[in-house]
């Protein structure tokens, strides 16, 4: 049962990802969704067992790299994997997401190959 | 402020949105050159733009008219876009929010390194910007303060797209910060 937090305050942009997951094979068998970062840690709080955090830089309320923080804070028994979906693609931004204790890095926007690519790590490909 | 020029950043305006729409949004576009245009001459359906800041100042902005922004959002979506509603602008948003990324990170050996904002989706009929409203006029004026301000001396830089038929215009405007 694979579990996957979708944060981003485009609810297109949720949309696109969870189609192109699917699409490209790979096995998620539910999708929560959060407009923001302060969402996105009730999501975590509600439920922890997360298999990936799919996470934007850019929203209103609580930033991404403010809710990876966060997140990282917390000391979860069960460390959930982040992987930041942004279009914030410089080298700067990369490294500071990494620091703030995001796992992995896509940027919008991105082909199919890029994401079975980078979220094939951490999801099952039929 | 000082103006600075920005002709050189058409060719990345280009490349920018072509990557954008070939990986997210399966829509056939063509460019078409380039032109400045003054803002108090813009008149469009959707204005949906993200601004800039750092070094620079500065707004990237898609202007279209209502059938071209149903189009993308369809394209993006899957779906029959049949009216401008919340999932239009979101749509419109997003594609600013990707295009202004993508491009950022290509000027920023000229421009220095940019915050940019969350977009901003306007959606009417017939809409313009300007700084100031000075008189009675069919149109309904806009003024948009984020990052640079807008007034009746600026000059947009235009790079039109089409496809299909239709089209819509990528404008920038930028300045330096003193």
């Amino acid at each position: 049962m694979s579990k996957v937090l979708l944060v981003d305050d485009s609810a297109v942009m949720r949309k696109i990802i969870q189609r192109n997951i699917k699409e490209t094979g790979m096995i998620v068998d539910e999708f929560i969704e959060a407009g923001d970062g302060k969402q996105a840690l009730d999501k975590v709080n509600d439920d922890g067992a997360l298999d990936l955090i799919l996470l934007d830089w850019n929203m209103p309320n609580m930033s991404g790299i403010e809710f990876v923080k966060a997140l990282r804070s917390l000391n979860l028994p069960n460390r959930i994997p982040v992987v930041m979906v942004t279009t914030e693609g410089s080298e700067t931004k990369v490294s500071e997401a990494k620091e703030s204790g995001a796992d992995g890095y896509l940027t919008k926007p991105f082909t199919a190959d890029q994401l079975r690519d980078t979220l094939g790590d951490y999801l099952l490909i039929k | 402020m000082t103006t600075t020029t920005y002709d050189d950043v058409v060719e990345d305006i280009v490349s920018s949105t072509n990557e954008v729409f070939s990986t997210m949004i399966p829509m056939e576009i063509t460019s078409d050159g380039s032109f400045y245009q003054k803002e108090d001459m813009i008149s469009t359906d959707v204005i949906s733009l993200v601004s800039f800041t750092g070094e620079h100042s500065g707004i990237l902005a898609i202007f279209c008219c209502k059938e071209i922004a149903l189009k993308i959002t369809s394209s993006m979506l899957g779906i029959e876009a049949a009216e401008i509603d919340h999932d239009t602008k979101d749509a419109m948003g997003e594609v600013a929010n990707m295009i202004a990324g993508t491009l950022k990170n290509k000027i920023f050996e000229k421009f220095g390194a940019m915050h940019l904002s969350v977009p901003i989706v306007i959606a009417g009929e017939s809409l313009s910007i300007r700084s100031a409203t000075d008189g009675s006029n069919d149109q309904q004026d806009i003024k948009i303060t984020s990052g640079v301000t807008c007034n009746s001396q600026s000059s947009w830089l235009m790079t039109p797209f089409s496809s299909n038929g239709s089209s819509f215009n990528v404008g920038f405007v930028v300045k330096k910060n003193d």
